[in-house]
C-alpha cells in the first residue's frame, strides 16, 4: 500500500483558526492530520461505500429483530426501564436517522472488508472530513475519494425536518471541544436545510421536565423552549450512567413532545453485543467478522481475538488476544466494568512505517463519504492520525 | 405549576429579541422523592432466594449501603450507584441480580428508582418483625423526609468530565 500514499500539504495554523479549527492543529493534537494522503483505487472506493450500505440494512435488521428478544435485550447490554422507548423509537421513528459512521478492517491491499463497529450514535470525525479533508486534497490537486458528507447532512436533515415551529433546536453536548466542534457540523447542516434556531449548548445547562419539555434559561426567568435535540452525549450514557435523563427523555419522547436526533434505537446498533446477533443471523457474512460472547465460542480462536465492551468508545478498555494467551495490545479506559464481546482479530492494511489503515463511511442514511484513520499500533485509538482520502488516477493504456 | 416565561425563537432568530409570552402548564405531575438513605441488610435464606433482614436510616443518600449476606454468613457490601448499576446490566434473575432485586421490593427500592412509593410487602423480608421494624423505622422516617417535586430538573451530566463522547 505504500505506493498509494503521497504527501500531504501541511496547512496553515492561520487557515486552521480561520476555520474555527485550531484544536485539531495545535498542542497535543499538532501531529493529528496525517503528512500523508491516500489515494485509493476506484474500485476499492466503490466496495467501501456499498460495503456501508450493506452493513446498514444487515445490522438494522438484525436490531429489530432484537429489541423484541428479551434474552437479546439483556445481551445487548440495554437495561430493563430502556425497552418501551427503545420499542417505540424503533416502531415510530425508524427511519429519523440523521447520521453515522461504520468503521471497516481491510479494503486495502487486496484483503477483504471487515465491519469493526459502527459509530451509530454520536459519530464524530465531522469536521475532519467535511471541513479539513476537502482543504488538504484540494490543496494536493488530487481527486477527492467520494465525500458528500455535508451535501448528505444538509439533505438529511432537510429531510427529517426540525419540528414545532414555536420551539428551537438545542444541539447538546457535555462540554468537550471535540463534541463541540463535531456538532457545530451538524448545527450547519441544520442551519442551511432551515430548521430555525439551532442553539450550541451543554447538558448541564438544560432543565427538563419530563412534562413539559427542555429548557434554558436565556436570562433570570426568561426561557427557551427546545422541541428538538440534536445531541452528542450518547443514549447509553444516559440509561447507564442518568438514568433519571433517559427517564425524562423517554416520557417526552413518547409524548412526541420531543424529538432527538440520532433517535434512541441507535443504542441497538450502538451496542457491539448487536455484532454478535448479526453473526449468528448472517453466519458466515462476508463483511462480518465471527463474534461472540465467550472466546471459545468464535470458530478459531487460537487465530486471534479482540475483546471490546460493548458500550466501549474511542479503543478504550480493549484487548487482544493471540493463540489464545498472549495478550499482544490492550487498551485502559473507563469502560472497564460493562460487558464485553469477543472478535476475531481482523487483517488490516498496513504501511512501511506499521501504521494501521482503518477505513470508515458515513450514514445519511446511504453511504455519503469515506473517511480514514491509522496509527502504528495494533489498536487504533484516540491517538490515531487523520489521513486525508483522494481518489488514485486510472492508469490509461492507450492502444494503436 | 410550572410556569415560564418563554422566548419565541422565531422572533428571536428574525431579530426581534425578548418578546415574550407566558405558558402555564396544568397538568405538571408532582411525585415524592427520597432524601435520606438506607443502610439494607438482604440474607439468602436458600439457594439464590433472598429477603431483606434489616432497613436502617441513615441522612445522606450517598451514605446508603446494601449487605449482602450469602447462605454461609458471607458478607458482601455495595453502594446505591454500584446496586443500580449492578441491576441494569445483569439479568435480574440471575445469581448476581437476584439479591438487588429482592432488596428492591423493600424501602431500597424507592432509593433506586428515586421515587417513594407504597408500604412494602411483608412477603420481602425474613420475618414479620423485620418488616415491621423497617415499617415503622425506616419507612416512616423516609415518608416523612420525602421532597415533594415538580421533576424539573438541570445539571444531567455535570459530574462528567468534559472527556470526548466521539466514536
Amino acid at each position: 500500500m505504500d505506493n498509494q500514499l503521497t504527501n500531504a500539504p501541511r496547512l496553515k495554523d492561520k487557515w486552521f483558526k480561520k476555520q474555527g479549527l485550531a484544536y485539531y492543529a495545535t498542542g497535543e493534537n499538532e501531529d493529528y492530520i496525517a503528512d500523508e494522503i491516500l489515494n485509493l483505487g476506484k474500485s476499492e472506493a466503490q466496495a467501501a461505500m456499498r460495503a456501508g450500505d450493506d452493513a446498514y440494512e444487515l445490522l438494522r435488521a438484525t436490531a429489530r429483530r432484537s429489541v423484541y428478544m428479551d434474552d437479546r435485550v439483556r445481551g445487548l447490554g440495554i437495561p430493563e426501564f430502556a425497552v418501551p422507548l427503545l420499542r417505540w423509537s424503533v416502531e415510530n421513528e425508524w427511519d429519523n436517522f440523521l447520521v453515522g459512521r461504520f468503521d471497516f478492517a481491510g479494503g486495502l491491499d487486496d484483503l477483504p472488508l471487515k465491519l469493526i463497529e459502527f459509530n451509530a450514535d454520536t459519530a464524530s470525525l465531522l469536521a475532519e472530513t467535511t471541513v479539513i479533508q476537502p482543504e488538504v486534497i484540494r490543496k494536493a490537486w488530487l481527486k477527492p475519494a467520494p465525500n458528500d458528507l455535508f451535501s448528505a447532512l444538509v439533505a438529511n436533515t432537510r429531510r427529517l425536518g426540525g419540528g414545532r415551529k414555536d420551539t428551537a433546536i438545542a444541539a447538546v453536548h457535555l462540554g468537550s471541544a471535540d463534541d463541540s466542534h463535531n456538532i457545530d457540523v451538524l448545527i450547519k447542516a441544520a442551519t442551511a436545510a432551515k430548521w430555525g434556531r439551532v442553539d450550541n449548548v451543554t447538558l448541564p445547562s438544560l432543565d427538563i421536565n419530563p412534562d413539559e419539555g427542555v429548557f434554558f434559561e436565556a436570562a433570570p426567568d426568561r426561557w427557551i423552549h427546545y422541541g428538538t435535540l440534536i445531541k452528542f452525549f450518547p443514549w447509553d450514557f444516559a440509561a447507564l450512567e442518568e438514568p433519571e435523563l433517559w427517564e425524562y427523555l423517554a416520557e417526552l419522547v413518547m409524548a412526541e413532545k420531543l424529538r432527538v436526533f440520532n433517535p434512541a434505537w441507535t443504542m441497538l446498533l450502538q451496542s457491539k453485543a448487536l455484532l454478535v446477533y448479526a453473526w449468528e443471523d448472517n453466519p458466515g457474512h462476508p463483511l462480518l467478522l465471527p463474534t461472540a460472547f465467550d472466546p471459545a465460542d468464535l470458530p478459531n480462536p487460537l487465530d486471534g481475538y479482540v475483546r471490546k465492551p460493548v458500550f466501549g468508545r474511542m479503543g478504550e478498555n480493549i484487548e487482544m488476544v493471540m493463540n489464545g494467551r498472549n495478550v499482544v495490545a490492550e487498551t485502559s479506559g473507563d469502560y472497564g466494568n460493562g460487558p464485553v464481546i469477543y472478535q476475531k482479530k481482523a487483517a488490516f492494511a498496513t504501511d512501511r512505517d506499521k501504521h494501521h489503515y482503518q477505513l470508515s463511511t458515513y450514514q445519511a442514511p446511504r453511504a455519503c463519504a469515506l473517511c480514514c484513520r491509522r496509527q502504528d499500533d495494533l489498536i487504533i485509538d484516540d491517538d490515531g492520525e487523520f489521513v486525508s482520502l483522494a481518489l488514485r488516477k486510472e492508469k490509461v493504456s492507450l492502444r494503436f | 405549576m410550572l410556569r415560564k416565561h418563554l422566548i419565541l425563537p422565531t422572533l428571536l432568530s428574525a431579530g426581534l429579541g425578548l418578546s415574550l409570552f407566558s405558558c402555564g402548564g396544568s397538568d405538571t405531575e408532582t411525585v415524592e422523592v427520597p432524601t435520606e438513605g438506607l443502610i439494607t441488610t438482604v440474607q439468602e435464606v436458600s439457594t439464590d432466594n433472598y429477603k431483606i433482614a434489616s432497613e436502617v436510616p441513615v441522612a445522606n443518600i450517598a451514605d446508603s449501603r446494601i449487605i449482602v449476606e450469602n447462605i454461609e454468613g458471607m458478607r458482601d457490601t455495595f453502594t446505591l450507584d454500584e446496586a443500580k448499576l449492578i441491576s441494569q446490566v445483569t439479568d435480574p434473575n440471575s445469581s448476581q441480580g437476584r439479591p438487588f432485586r429482592s432488596a428492591g421490593m423493600g424501602y431500597w427500592g424507592f432509593l433506586m428508582l428515586n421515587r417513594m412509593g407504597g408500604t412494602p410487602s411483608a412477603g420481602a423480608y425474613t420475618n414479620g418483625a423485620a418488616h415491621q421494624n423497617a415499617t415503622s423505622k425506616a419507612g416512616s422516617r423516609m415518608k416523612s423526609s420525602a421532597r415533594s417535586t415538580t421533576r424539573t430538573k438541570s445539571g444531567f451530566g455535570s459530574g462528567k468530565s468534559t472527556r470526548s463522547f466521539g466514536g
